[in-house]
């Protein structure tokens, strides 16, 4: 049984590698068992890391979604330095040395990005005074 | 020959646009009311005629069309040769026409001699928007270009497109999108009546945006279902730029649909919604333009090729410049002082419109502020998942809340003691249910914590609502209400307890997760008319031992694009989704596997299709009561 599939799964194995090298595209999760922490902590650690890490070669997907071999290298190299004893944020700081900010998907507080943080507080101040005056005008309204 | 008279009825629907478009100089009513007619008639069958050439062109597959030969092949079945119309750009900008055809023909059907210059400027502005679009397809995008020499196979369509869910949900959220263009018309048309015209513009208005907001729930639904089992990691939502797109004009008209109730009772907050429906349709093109003009991917590769993008941009340019002045201008007119408490009926709606506005407007800064970025700066910046969940799941939570109590509210004023008396029930009900939750699975999590509560708060509050008989509440918004609560649930189930495992298996392996042992049993090849691939094949069993089912995810290989998929293979009850993923592998070392244990995903869909079924009955007696009140 298992003979006579192991022609075509060699050949589906080969277009699969295939389709890796130069396609990136195949949609799997991707952190393979052989990546796996034995350290359940550090494990969970890892894996939280790599959700808030663009992959880069990607269309909107974390390394952790990814199966782009970048992604792989990253997701490495994230385990590398846990077990190695660095901190979250020595391993963010890391990447965004060698990256830059775009590997972030959840964007640093900074100058460029100041608006995008803060507008949607501001757009909820706006709301709050509406809401407030239009309460107000009510009982102006009554009161007269 | 078929794609000539397609193309040639293409053309005709310009025309037509125009001559429903322009003023004849004529005084007469009736020659004014017969050309209107013979437009939209001949709109709607000319877009017929130019849609279904385009079908036919697929489905007997003639090659000699650019469109078909890029996006088809005749081993693929006749299901797909049909959605293949509008799975690309080219043939869903026809579709997009078609449905505004049909919208424009609803319009026109409202017309009689009491509302006639406000259906004709409805009709203006619908033939405008229409002209826009089918000059666009024309010029930039023509499904009937021909090919050089014609050939004899097509190249096939993407398969991960090759999928039911995928086959509808184009059509489903165009109904939505396009609805509110609709909505746009009937808006434009309210700031262009004189003074002394009185019209029940809000009645008119809203079917439209019933049918528009209940098809793009279905569409968006449909969309996330095919997410879930195509894209294989057992998520639903991405937050993909895509997604926001129709998002944004989701949440506008959800604002929408509730502010509207209030025009009609309470005669307020009339240029409120008037700006709220120009907004929703503007917000549509806005989604139209991300998509399809390439931005999203990068500024540069917007670059390459911009006319696409640019012309969407000034047609969207030119309709928010028009609506908004004329806004601007006119709406004084709709300016009252019918002012209400915070505590009352209009109060929680209010707070519910302005909660979306404020969503709305950071899911559309999220989506363009990499774009503004990358223009002005030399930085490329991210904005991806946890931006979107970090803020706005905190600004939603509040208008949850409110939503269990906002329907058993007084108009204008309520006191805040009788408020509290009348939600006591559920509040307890509510605190108790969670609690004994938490208690019983003892699994914590803020968020977690949050979810479930304010989903048992609108599940209870809705059955509340429906036992209450003093109070005549709308059946349309209890099931839409109810199905929000039950999609909450489904949403914080599936994102907080959600199980992985990860392993290497080969043949008679056996692994674990959660109280299911899963035995991987054989894999086996299988061959199909466009795909070869591998299945394998799982049997799951519970703690007891006792078969519960049996699992069986692909890789498939389609021959025709070389492209690869993954099959999910999914088990659902109502509690839990089992979601296994065959990753790769082979024999000596076996398969990587990924199985999840997704709790309460159902919710999710039952939830969505709760409040389709809402938005439907709604539907039927906002008909039922514009009818009893036009004729």
């Amino acid at each position: 049984m298992l003979n006579k599939n192991y022609k075509l799964i060699v050949f589906l194995n080969i277009i699969v590698f295939l389709n890796l090298i130069f396609f990136s595209q195949n949609f799997l999760h991707s952190v393979e068992p052989e990546e796996i922490m034995l350290n359940k902590e550090q494990e969970v650690r890892a894996r939280n890391i790599s959700k808030n890490i663009r992959c880069m070669v990607c269309q909107n997907q974390s390394i952790d979604d990814s199966n782009a071999p970048l992604a792989k290298d990253l997701r490495l190299l994230i385990r590398d330095k846990i077990k190695s004893g660095h901190e979250n944020k020595e391993i963010y700081d890391f990447l965004v040395e060698r990256y830059g900010d775009f590997i972030l998907l959840k964007p640093p507080l900074k100058s460029s990005t100041f608006a995008l943080w803060f507008m949607p507080l501001v757009f909820l101040l706006i709301g709050i005074i509406v809401i407030l005056r239009h309460n107000k005008k009510y009982i102006n309204k009554k009161n007269n | 020959m078929v794609p000539f008279l397609g193309n040639i009825n293409l053309w005709l629907c310009l025309f037509f646009c125009v001559t429903q478009a322009i003023n004849f100089k004529t005084t007469n009513d009736k020659n004014i009311l017969r050309i209107k007619k013979i437009s939209a008639y001949c709109l709607l069958l000319c877009s017929l005629i130019s849609f279904f050439s385009l079908m036919y062109s697929y489905v007997y597959s003639d090659f000699s069309l650019i469109n078909v030969f890029q996006n088809s092949h005749t081993t693929k079945p006749l299901l797909y040769k049909v959605s293949a119309v509008w799975g690309n750009h080219e043939g869903s900008m026809l579709l997009w026409i078609l449905i505004l055809s049909i919208f424009n023909f609803f319009i026109f059907r409202l017309i009689n001699k009491n509302n006639l210059n406000f259906i004709i400027h409805a009709l203006k502005s619908q033939a405008l928007i229409t002209f826009g679009f089918v000059f666009f397809t024309i010029f930039t995008s023509n499904p009937f270009d021909k090919m050089d020499s014609p050939q004899s196979e097509g190249l096939g369509f993407n398969p991960i497109l090759q999928d039911p869910a995928l086959a509808i949900h184009p059509p489903l959220l165009y109904i939505g999108y396009v609805g509110f263009s609709a909505v746009f018309s009937l808006s434009i048309a309210t700031l262009k009546l004189n003074n002394d015209e009185k019209i029940l513009w809000h009645l008119y208005m809203k079917p439209f945006v019933m049918v528009s907001w209940t098809f793009l729930t279905i569409g968006i639904m449909f969309g996330s279902i095919w997410a879930y089992y195509e894209l294989g990691w057992g998520g639903w939502w991405f937050w993909d730029p895509v997604e926001n797109a129709s998002l944004m004009p989701w949440l506008i008209g959800t604002a929408l649909l509730h502010s509207l109730i209030i025009v009609e009772k309470r005669k307020s907050l009339q240029t409120w919604v008037l700006l709220l429906s120009i907004l929703c349709f503007l917000l549509s093109v806005v989604g139209t333009f991300l998509v399809r003009s390439g931005i999203l991917t990068s500024v540069h590769t917007f670059a390459l090729d911009p006319s696409r993008g640019i012309y969407i941009l000034l047609f969207l340019g030119f309709l928010g410049f028009y609506s908004l002045t004329l806004f601007g201008l006119n709406s004084k007119k709709y300016f009252d002082r019918n002012y209400f408490a915070f505590f009352s009926k209009e109060g929680s709606i209010l707070v519910n419109n302005i909660i979306m506005v404020i969503v709305c407007s950071t899911i559309f800064l999220g989506t363009i502020y990499p774009l503004l970025i990358e223009m002005f700066t030399n930085n490329k910046i991210s904005v991806g998942e946890p931006f979107f969940n970090s803020t706005t799941i905190p600004i939603m939570a509040p208008a949850i809340l409110i939503m269990g109590i906002g329907p058993l509210l007084a108009w204008e004023k309520e006191s805040l003691v009788k408020v509290l008396r009348k939600s006591l029930p559920s509040i307890l009900v509510t605190l108790i249910a969670t609690i004994t939750i938490f208690l019983i699975y003892r699994h914590y999590s803020i968020l977690g914590i949050i979810g479930i509560f304010l989903a048992f708060w609108i599940i209870f509050n809705s059955f509340s609502h429906l036992i209450t008989i003093k109070t005549k509440f709308s059946k349309g918004m209890i099931i839409a209400h109810l199905g929000i609560g039950l999609l909450i649930l489904g949403i914080t189930g599936s994102s907080v307890w959600q199980e992985e495992k990860i392993v290497r298996m080969n043949i008679d392996n056996k692994t674990q997760i959660k109280n299911y042992n899963v035995l991987f049993k054989k894999i086996n090849e299988v061959e199909e008319q466009n795909y070869i691939a591998i299945k394998a094949d799982f049997s799951i069993y519970d703690k007891n031992k006792n078969f519960v089912t049996k699992l069986e995810p692909e890789n498939r290989f389609y021959l025709v694009t070389k492209n690869f998929t993954t099959e999910a293979s999914i088990h659902t009850n109502l509690l839990r989704d089992l979601y296994i993923v065959l990753g790769d592998g082979n024999p000596q070392d076996g398969w990587v596997v990924r199985i999840y244990y997704n709790p309460l995903v159902i919710w999710i869909w039952i939830g969505a299709f709760a409040i389709f079924v809402g938005g439907i009955v709604t539907l039927t007696n906002n008909i039922k009561k514009f009818k009893i009140l036009h004729l």
